[in-house]
């Protein structure tokens, strides 16, 4: 293997990112290149210049300010767009409508629904209620008219029609 | 109490994602509390002024939220968060003057160089140095790279990212990583040698 490539390889080693079989070759060639083994150690000598520093502090109450404002701004609330293979439901799937809109359509739709039911039993109810005033009426009639015969049939057969007497 | 937990550990960035789409404040928060750490660490690394490191992560948490329908979950949701972090960064530092990435200094338009860094041996750093010291020198070494290898080293050294993290977080090959990391370090080696010839060995 030529120098150049186990230079790339040495830089690959330091990251674990290397297979096993590389690392075999790799090591090969450093047992006879003084050069690259010189390089080898050098890489390993400058990622010590990397340490990380000390953890950064999250300002206390960040993310509630951050979902406050995420939330605050409607007009930048995301739409919904189905993820690549990521099961979509099927009202999510209409192209060029957002799942707000199906949504705010659905509620308004059982809201109309819900409101002709009611308006349709209102006036069911009423229709009852007229049918049993009718009901009553002709049974108060009857019931008039019944009265009169019980109570007054003397008087009805004592009633001779009209104009025979006179 | 304990079941809660549970699930909260058991929803994946992806799961939160779609929660939050659906209008879900507390996904939301969720995944910002995930992730608010790591990306105030890589803002760190750029910036040195606290506020403007608040304002720009929640930048990058408010850019991420309003193009969330635009998340593929074929890359990992944190380095899709990265990405949009570390262009909010340098969008910002560009608009207050950091000079842009040269395309000659692109390292696959440059040949050769990978031996230049063999000028000096760059020892390890001395023992006498503190921490912060040492933070210190390499952060201004950082600063005088160029963007693209200053990137890699940062989120390859700093953040820990594997080169596929990397690949998906700066939108480029794995090969490509590979070829950067490579003549980053290179790079690092010759300004580190440049800025402080004391710490060369035998200097």
């Amino acid at each position: 293997m030529r120098c150049d490539d186990i230079e790339r390889w040495i830089s690959k080693s330091m990251d674990n990112e290397l297979s096993v079989k590389e690392v075999g070759q790799m090591r090969q060639h450093l047992e006879h290149c003084a050069p690259c083994r010189q390089s080898f150690e050098d890489s390993r000598d400058l990622r010590a210049w990397f340490v990380p520093g000390a953890a950064v502090a999250v300002p206390a109450g960040f993310a509630q300010r951050v979902v406050a404002e995420a939330f605050a701004g409607k007009a930048s609330v995301p739409t919904f767009t189905p993820l690549k293979g990521g099961g979509a439901s099927a009202d999510s799937a209409m192209p060029g409508v957002d799942r707000f809109t199906v949504r705010l359509a659905a509620m308004a739709a059982a809201l109309l629904a819900v409101l002709g039911l009611a308006l349709y039993m209102q006036r069911s109810t009423q229709s009852r209620d007229l049918h049993a005033d009718r009901n009553s009426l002709e049974d108060t009639l009857k019931g008039l008219e019944q009265l009169n015969q019980r109570e007054f049939p003397a008087r009805s057969q004592e009633t001779p029609p009209e104009g025979t007497q006179r | 109490m304990g079941v809660v937990r549970m699930q909260e550990i058991e929803r994946t960035d992806e799961q939160l994602v779609l929660e939050t789409l659906d209008g879900s404040r507390e996904a939301f928060q969720v995944l910002v509390e995930r992730h608010q750490s790591r990306l105030f660490g890589l803002a760190r690394h750029y910036l040195r002024n606290s506020s403007e490191v608040e304002d720009l992560v929640q930048d990058t948490f408010l850019k991420a939220f309003s193009r969330l329908e635009t998340f593929q979950s074929q890359s990992s949701f944190f380095t899709w968060l990265y990405r949009i972090g570390k262009n909010t960064i340098l969008d910002h530092l560009k608009r207050k003057g950091r000079s842009p990435v040269l395309a000659m200094e692109d390292p696959e338009e440059v040949s050769g160089g990978a031996r230049e860094g063999r000028s000096g041996r760059v020892p390890s750093p001395d023992s006498k140095l503190l921490t912060r010291e040492v933070v210190e020198v390499t952060r201004a070494v950082l600063e005088e790279l160029p963007d693209i290898f200053r990137d890699v080293l940062i989120l390859r050294e700093l953040e820990g990212l594997s080169y596929q993290e990397i690949s998906e977080t700066l939108d480029v090959s794995i090969g490509t990583v590979e070829s950067r990391i490579f003549r980053a370090r290179a790079k690092f080696k010759e300004k580190l040698i440049q800025r402080h010839p004391e710490f060369v060995e035998g200097f």
